[in-house]
């Protein structure tokens, strides 16, 4: 008896040991992804076309502009399958449904918002990071885990009626007056990277930019009155009440296009190319004193059940590369690659638009690490002002 | 001992008896069969939404634990979701029940309330003058007044904005009213409840229309004679026999309409928000899509799911209540119209500029919008996005060829024909086998437990509906991305305006006939092919097209389910979202023409057409 205890005893304590080994057993995409991080482009084509054979690679994206993307096929060879591009929360539902119960969904996900990317879909472990050789030499160390793809823009705009010379507000603390009323945004509880952004905006760098754009504007210093836990949330709040939502940010670039001189809203600066830009002005850096906008990341990821990893890489490669970002991004405004040296068109130019550093100084950049530390407050009190309307 | 055993195999025996009696009668069989089937078919998708709401989902559980100090694990029950959304709470969360349910929800009690009293104003109307009057105009007036229940609601809640925006409005765009006319409306005809309500009464009116003017139609004129003789004025002719006759009619056109106001996202979202008008599915989706507070979605499905339990209560009370509400017993074919004299033309003229705005000015509005290079300036007009061979450029995306020589869009275009008529096949040959059941076995317990669990579906929001079988399908994996699971999701979702023109037209139907056919030998299948289909063909009809209609315009539902190139909706959305006008009018122009081809085909074919159905021909 005593025997048998003891075996019983010691095999379950060798089990014990071995568990942590085989939770920690690399999956074949995680080896995949180790060494393709130390392969050259050529050396990870070849593997790729080893790999994929006659197959095709799958794409679930936020953004439409990678889905069936001709110039990667015609560089490479590789069939991309016909690709997928719901939205933001629709890719973290079929994150959870599909890659959460073991199905195959993509093989590379391109997706929003920080927080969800975060605490759902990595702590889950449904996407692992992958980061091109060379790029983390020359990217951000913080835009590479997670690696981000692409930043985007959204903006304040307004029909200036043809008149280029008019300077409809001068500060961000104007947006929350009465005359500015019914400037169209879309419902951040709808939109997370606005949300995102507006959060980002309680953090001490953005109080400090507010508090300046307060003092000038008003000619006084911010005191607390107990109303507001700090400057950030008296802006939200007045902002928001002073906001018309608009479903979609089209729609807003069209109401702007065709409405009257002096309307005004806050929308994502590729939504340009789809109406007519005569009579918009982009309120930037130099007209508004605060910030000028939005800036939000576009993550790329590698599915952990990927089908052809090798293949993911290389496309992540591809997007993420000087080549790639032209092709995909480079043709119009609004997009700017985490590649430092990819460089923003001259039609992206001729709207006005500037260089990625240039928006990293004026606008709201979303800060996933503070979005850590006040998500469940913040976001509760703003969905609740936004329902409160 | 043996007597006890003789005496249980007699019991046996007496109960085998009873059951092969039972099942030799075929309203019988087919009352079981369809309460397992939509047992098993609702019991998951109400099991979802009850547990998702009283578990504490990942963000929830970090949400939760960081607000109230709980400590609370992914899966865990919790009542925080119904305590959170329903109860007063404290501090910062004091009016968050309120902001984000209760004022919500009496909006959208009074949104379709009012949608519901349009559309049975307006369909009921039209209805009765078709079908009791002898109006002019019945053929077109029938065939057109369908239009607004074929187009999705949310184009219908464009071309009021594209219509009625003005300068004194938001950002000042000037719509066609004022460009033509100078003449600005209020704020409040532009966005808000007023028309919110007026968008859906008219997007439902067909409804009513369908539903009332299928039992006026085929009404026993022998009662109204009957009146006439005793000499019952016009008005109490249609106080007393009328309005009571139709009245399974209007309660059905109250709970569809009713219910699918509640559930409507896409109207508030377009012509409320604006104007800060917020409804309880316009708060659901948020919540849902939010992805962070979606136990508290749930919570709102339950809700609307309660209310309209409460409204099929109300009906199965009232439909139960009355012994018959039979107005086909065979014996009259008569239909009396009621002359309306010197006031046709004027009725007539009203009617046709009525229907001109509802049913053929939309249509209009998409196809002149599908062909207009620059939105809004109409000397742009070029027919290029239909026609082209080569790649049309100038868009943000690759749109490809012309609507007619794109391959993507006809693709698109079969998977919804197909998906569509494979649903409205099974779907309405369950709901004639299903109302037929009802019928027979009216006043029992199984038979409201198949009434109320055939319509159970509609009550279920098509977002929610989409995401649990997007979760049946991870887990049957043969299901996923294939076809037979959304015939399956439709199959299940549509059932109800199936069920709902089946079970009013079998009620509708004298036992008597079905009796005089068993006497002289009938069987079964000749008396429901030979019999009762061809009496109330044309109510059966319109169980077979309003499912396909409803199906060809349908994205919530499917949209976690499908790819976007899959269904001609999907597709229709991702061009609407990337702004691409000119395609997405295309593609709403050609669901509604493949609609009314498959309607004129119907109607060659077989004779009855929703329209015919009421009494257009």
């Amino acid at each position: 008896m005593k025997k048998t205890l003891s075996i019983l005893i010691a095999l379950t304590l060798c089990l014990g040991l071995m568990l942590p080994m085989v939770a920690s057993a690399e999956t074949d995409v995680e080896k995949a992804i180790k060494e393709a991080q130390n392969m050259t482009w050529d050396e990870l084509l070849a593997k790729a076309k080893e790999e994929i054979g006659d197959g095709e690679l799958g794409i679930m994206s936020t953004t439409s502009r990678v889905i069936n993307e001709e110039s990667f096929t015609k560089l490479t060879g590789i069939k991309l399958a016909e690709g997928s591009n719901p939205n933001d929360s629709k890719i973290y539902e079929l994150m959870e449904g599909e890659i959460g119960a073991g199905l195959y969904t993509a093989d590379v996900i391109l997706t929003q918002d920080s927080f969800m990317l975060v605490n759902k879909a990595v702590a889950n472990g449904w996407v692992l990071n992958y980061v091109p050789k060379g790029l983390a030499d020359i990217a951000l160390e913080s835009d590479l885990n997670p690696l981000v793809c692409t930043y985007n823009t959204r903006l304040f705009f307004y029909n200036d009626g043809g008149n280029k010379e008019m300077k409809l507000y001068t500060n961000v603390w104007q947006l929350t007056e009465p005359e500015f009323a019914g400037m169209e945004f879309k419902n951040p509880v709808d939109e997370k990277t606005s949300m995102n952004c507006l959060i980002t905006m309680t953090s001490e760098k953005y109080q400090a930019k507010l508090a300046e754009a307060y003092k000038e504007y008003y000619g006084k210093e911010w005191v607390s009155d107990g109303t507001y836990m700090n400057i950030a949330y008296e802006w939200i709040h007045k902002f928001i009440m002073n906001c018309t939502f608009i479903n979609k940010d089209s729609t807003i670039a069209k109401d702007i296009a065709d409405g009257a001189p002096g309307s005004s809203g806050l929308f994502v600066f590729s939504k340009l190319r789809s109406v007519d830009p005569t009579n918009i002005t982009c309120s930037c850096y130099d007209d508004i004193q605060g910030f000028a906008g939005f800036l939000y990341p576009i993550y790329i990821q590698i599915a952990a059940n990927a089908k052809y990893p090798y293949t993911a890489c290389l496309f992540v490669n591809y997007c993420t590369s000087v080549e790639g970002y032209t092709n995909v991004w480079g043709k119009d405004m609004g997009s700017y690659s985490v590649n430092p040296e990819a460089p923003i068109s001259e039609n992206a130019k001729s709207f006005g638009d500037q260089p990625l550093a240039y928006w990293q100084d004026c606008a709201i950049v979303e800060d996933p690490v503070h979005l850590q530390n006040v998500y469940a407050f913040a976001y509760t009190q703003i969905a609740m002002w936004c329902a409160s309307k | 001992m043996s007597k006890n055993g003789s005496e249980g195999r007699k019991s046996g025996q007496k109960l085998l008896y009873r059951a092969k009696s039972y099942f030799s009668v075929q309203a019988n069989v087919l009352i079981v069969l369809f309460a397992v089937l939509l047992l098993v078919a609702t019991a998951y998708p109400m099991f979802s939404v009850i547990r998702s709401s009283l578990t504490a989902g990942q963000m929830e559980a970090m949400m939760y634990n960081s607000l109230f100090s709980t400590k609370l694990k992914t899966g865990d029950f919790t009542w925080l979701n119904f305590k959170m959304l329903l109860t007063r709470g404290t501090g910062m969360m004091a009016d968050w029940s309120v902001m984000q349910f209760w004022k919500p929800l009496w909006n959208s009690l009074r949104m379709s309330t009012y949608a519901c009293l349009i559309a049975i104003l307006i369909g009921g109307t039209i209805a009765f003058l078709i079908t009791r009057t002898d109006i002019r105009c019945k053929k077109f007036f029938s065939s057109v007044f369908i239009f607004p229940y074929i187009m999705p609601s949310w184009t219908l809640a464009l071309v009021w904005k594209n219509v009625f925006a003005n300068s004194n409005v938001g950002t000042g765009v000037v719509g066609m009213l004022e460009s033509l006319t100078g003449i600005c409306v209020p704020a409040w005809v532009v966005y808000g409840i007023f028309p919110c309500s007026i968008v859906m009464g008219i997007h439902y009116a067909p409804f009513a229309y369908i539903l009332i003017g299928g039992t006026l139609r085929n009404m026993d004129a022998n009662l109204e004679e009957a009146a006439t003789i005793l000499q019952a004025g016009r008005g109490r002719i249609l106080r007393k026999i009328t309005i009571p006759i139709v009245m399974p009619a209007l309660f059905s056109t109250v709970l569809l309409v009713f219910s699918s106001t509640m559930a409507s996202y896409a109207v508030p979202v377009f012509v409320g928000s604006p104007a800060n008008f917020f409804v309880l599915s316009t708060r659901l989706r948020s919540l849902y899509e939010g992805g962070i507070y979606t136990g508290q979605a749930y919570v709102m499905t339950i809700a609307l799911i309660l209310f309209g339990m409460i409204l099929l209560g109300l009906n199965t009370w009232f439909t139960g209540k009355r012994k018959s509400f039979t107005t086909v017993t065979g014996k009259s074919g008569q239909v009396s119209y009621i002359k309306i004299g010197k006031f046709n033309y004027v009725i007539t003229v009203i009617l046709v500029i009525f229907l001109f705005l509802i049913s053929i000015f939309p249509i209009i509005s998409f196809a002149l919008e599908s062909m207009v290079a620059k939105q809004g300036d109409y000397s742009t007009l070029t027919l290029k996005y239909w026609l082209s061979r080569t790649e049309i450029s100038g868009y943000a995306v690759a749109v490809g060829n012309g609507i007619l020589f794109n391959r993507n869009i006809l693709n698109a275009l079969w998977g919804s024909i197909k998906l569509s008529l494979i649903v409205s096949l099974i779907v309405g040959s369950c709901g004639v086998l299903i109302g037929y059941a009802v019928a027979r076995k009216r006043g029992t317990k199984l038979a409201g437990l198949v009434s109320g669990l055939a319509f159970f579906p509609y009550l279920v929001p098509s977002m929610a509906f989409g995401a649990i079988f997007l979760a049946v399908a991870s887990k049957l994996t043969f299901l996923r991305g294939t076809l037979l699971l959304l015939i399956i999701v439709g199959g299940i979702k549509y059932l109800p305006f199936a069920t709902r023109s089946g079970t009013n037209a079998m009620m509708q139907l004298s036992g008597e006939i079905e009796e005089a056919a068993l006497i002289v030998g009938a069987s079964w299948p000749k008396r429901m092919l030979r019999i009762l289909f061809p009496i109330q063909k044309s109510a059966f009809i319109s169980g077979y097209l309003l499912p396909f209609v409803s199906c060809m315009r349908e994205l919530s539902l499917f949209v976690l389910l499908t790819k976007s190139g899959t269904l001609i909706t999907t597709l229709l959305s991702y061009f609407d979202e990337k702004a691409v006008n000119q395609m997405s009018n295309g593609i709403n122009l050609l669901i509604v023409i493949i609609v009314l081809l498959v309607n004129f085909t119907t109607n060659k074919l077989t004779g009855a057409s929703i329209d015919k159905g009421v009494g257009g021909n």
